[in-house]
């Protein structure tokens, strides 16, 4: 719970500069965007601490490219074994 | 502002980017496959290495000034260019994510024992964050002054062990494991040459044309030299069985550093290396990465994005893989092909099709 609300604390202040420094270049579109890729990353990574069982990337990737990976991963194995 | 690099601090780029992760990995995954003969998956892996950069160095020859996300969307049209990029920008972010699980994991298990791996690899990527709000050319010119420091601590380290070492150990000389020698060369291929191509996408910053050429393919098979020497001196001194138990033989190769017994226990220059080419990779990556996407949404700064990718690519280096020992079916796996993909097919597609001007 500490680190999450560490992790909060700097991510505030890092919205808090950045949105200022947008704001001063008048980009409407840079703030929304800025705004929402925030949110998705602050929010994803609150729930990571809280335990959310989020998938592992490579179990994802090797989900992506089973076809592939699979057979090539059994193969260099085999030669690892030997 | 335009930002520029020389050939000196691209050629240093590309020794960084080669030997980043792979200098503390490649001895155990090369003796894993070619056991005694694993110095030689490495000597084929940089022959085969330096045709991948032939094909890289034609792309920079038809990038002529502009950028490598341009030179894909004029060779393959809007759309496809466009899915393509998206592809080539997960790659970068799947190797972003990797290096800094990697470097925060062996910091956590070897150095920072105790540190949660979480709070180092929170401060390594703000430091990165910081690196790329200032630019390819200070990171290039960083790099330049790291590169001194790495090489010494390189050569002091295969100097320190020569002493121990057993030539016995990478005998007989390609007479056992010749198909697994051979075999080796696919992951080790993938996490050395293959992550060049995230390097086309800063080769338009370099002043000449020419200077990019000549600096991938100087980088790229000079750190294959060192890679080779690095493996040999793994095998000679801790043998097969050694370097290829530990997670980070030349760590462990660090360890055997005893000078008349008072300089011992400096394998914290090992770590320099790492440090130093790592955060470099760590880096350029992340810079390509925020390019991609810039190029793909463009904002008035590429600086918008680095913060939320900042924090994503955290969130990813703590989701990338449960522990150390499911990174090497992940390296002979997936990564591999999402590297041959990235790094080699798409490459040859774009050296295939003809310019559209």
């Amino acid at each position: 719970m500490l680190q999450l609300l560490i992790f909060l604390i700097i991510s505030t202040l890092l919205f808090y500069f950045e949105f200022k420094m947008i704001g001063k270049a008048k980009a409407t579109k840079d703030k929304l965007i800025f705004t929402m890729f925030m949110l998705i990353a602050v929010t994803l990574l609150s729930l990571q601490s809280l335990d959310f069982p989020f998938p592992y990337l490579a179990d994802l990737l090797e989900l992506a490219t089973k076809p592939v990976s699979n057979p090539l991963e059994q193969w260099l194995q085999g030669f690892q074994e030997e | 502002m335009i930002e520029k690099l020389d050939t000196k601090q691209f050629t240093v780029l590309v020794m960084m980017n080669t030997l980043g992760a792979s200098i503390i990995f490649i001895p155990s995954i090369a003796t894993n496959f070619g056991k005694e003969n694993g110095w030689i998956t490495l000597i084929l892996a940089t022959l085969i290495g330096a045709l991948i950069l032939c094909l890289y160095r034609r792309i920079i020859q038809r990038l002529e000034g502009s950028n490598f996300f341009t030179l894909i969307e004029k060779s393959l049209g809007k759309w496809i260019g466009k899915i393509v990029i998206s592809l080539f920008c997960f790659y970068t972010f799947i190797n972003v994510s990797a290096n800094l699980w990697s470097i925060s994991d062996f910091i956590s298990i070897q150095i920072l024992m105790g540190t949660p791996f979480e709070v180092v690899s929170f401060l390594i990527i703000l430091t990165v964050l910081v690196a790329v709000r200032y630019g390819i050319e200070v990171i290039g010119r960083t790099s330049e002054l790291f590169f001194p420091f790495a090489m010494i601590c390189a050569i002091l380290l295969t100097l320190l062990v020569i002493k121990d070492a057993e030539l016995t150990n990478i005998l007989p000389i390609f007479q056992l494991n010749r198909a697994s020698t051979i075999a080796g060369i696919i992951p080790i291929i993938s996490i050395t040459y293959l992550e060049l191509v995230i390097l086309l996408a800063i080769a338009h910053t370099v002043n000449q044309n020419i200077g990019a050429r000549k600096g991938i393919m100087i980088g790229g098979i000079a750190s294959g030299f060192i890679l080779i020497i690095i493996t040999i001196a793994s095998i000679a001194v801790l043998g097969v069985q050694g370097t290829s138990n530990y997670i980070y033989p030349i760590y462990a190769l660090g360890q055997r550093i005893n000078i008349f017994n008072f300089f011992e226990r400096v394998e914290i220059i090992v770590a320099f290396i790492w440090f130093f080419t790592i955060f470099s990779k760590l880096c350029v990556s992340f810079y390509v990465l925020i390019s991609g996407i810039q190029y793909l949404i463009p904002l008035k700064t590429y600086k918008t994005w680095t913060i939320p990718f900042t924090f994503l690519a955290f969130l990813a280096s703590i989701q990338i893989i449960p522990n150390t020992i499911a990174a090497f079916p992940f390296i002979n796996g997936p990564y591999t092909v999402i590297s041959i993909i990235v790094g080699f097919i798409i490459p040859l597609l774009l050296f295939a099709c003809k310019w559209k001007s």
